[in-house]
């Protein structure tokens, strides 16, 4: 099997019970799932044939606080990163890690011939706008977070691949 | 003519699906040549992913966009909704 397809049959079977089980209401359950969805579609959209490795794949992690109704939901993947997807877009590559990611974050692909980039803007609007949340994206030695009081960025230790995360309150 | 999307699932997720459905979807819309309009019903599907749109509702745009239009029907859930409002753009 494809490991997208693997990705894509958990989402369902495994992902979205666990966003169900934490109670959410049906509408958030359904944005937290398609929000995973969306970060982990990204990891083999621009990582399949070009992996840093030879380990392929993601890890989810999904944390649930119910007293404050908070849920962290984190995508991590050992790929070529932001920069590594972007560094060969025209007419203006990413010179650095922040860079790239706020490229991203733009709506900005690497992918060549399609229109694309729209996911993570409508990741950011569900997160920032329809949550009250937080995104926090560290790719290689970059990270920029994401709120509603707008960007911060920072450069950290440097990892492989991304690690993308979504903090959201619900109901 | 009229496609239920939930005959292809209630979780319309990731890019290679999507082209799998476009692909699909031009064996069923070439059987129909009369046919001025290609309606996408979405009723019962409740998560879509901008992957998936993007991919299906663009496959089918370039290769009908000048003689058919496409329109969206049904469009019941936020995810489902946002997502068509952000890809149809």
């Amino acid at each position: 099997m494809n490991i997208g397809d693997e990705f894509n049959a958990r989402l369902e079977s495994r992902i979205r019970k666990i966003f169900k089980n934490f109670g959410m209401k049906d509408a958030d359950e359904q944005k937290a799932t398609a929000l995973v969805g969306e970060l982990g579609n990204n990891v083999f959209d621009h990582n399949e044939g070009v992996w840093s490795t030879d380990v392929r794949g993601a890890i989810i992690i999904i944390q649930n606080y119910p007293e404050i109704k908070k849920i962290e939901a984190l995508v991590a993947d050992p790929g070529i990163g932001f920069f590594g997807s972007l560094r060969g877009i025209e007419p203006d590559p990413p010179l650095t890690d922040i860079d790239a990611i706020k490229l991203g974050l733009q709506g900005i692909s690497g992918r060549v011939g399609e229109r694309r980039g729209n996911g993570l803007l409508l990741i950011q609007d569900w997160t920032i706008n329809q949550f009250n949340g937080i995104i926090r994206i560290h790719s290689g030695s970059g990270l920029v977070v994401v709120d509603k009081n707008g960007q911060k960025e920072s450069n950290v230790n440097k990892i492989l691949g991304t690690l993308a995360e979504f903090v959201v309150l619900y109901k | 003519m009229t496609i239920k999307m939930i005959k292809f699932g209630i979780l319309l997720n990731s890019r290679p699906a999507g082209k799998e459905v476009a692909l699909r979807m031009f064996q069923m819309i070439n059987g129909f040549i009369d046919e001025k309009e290609i309606i996408l019903d979405f009723a019962g599907v409740e998560i879509l992913t901008p992957s998936f749109a993007d991919e299906l509702i663009h496959s089918l745009k370039d290769k009908y966009g000048e003689e058919r239009k496409i329109k969206i029907e049904n469009a019941e859930t936020p995810t489902v909704k946002d997502t068509i409002a952000t890809v149809m753009i």
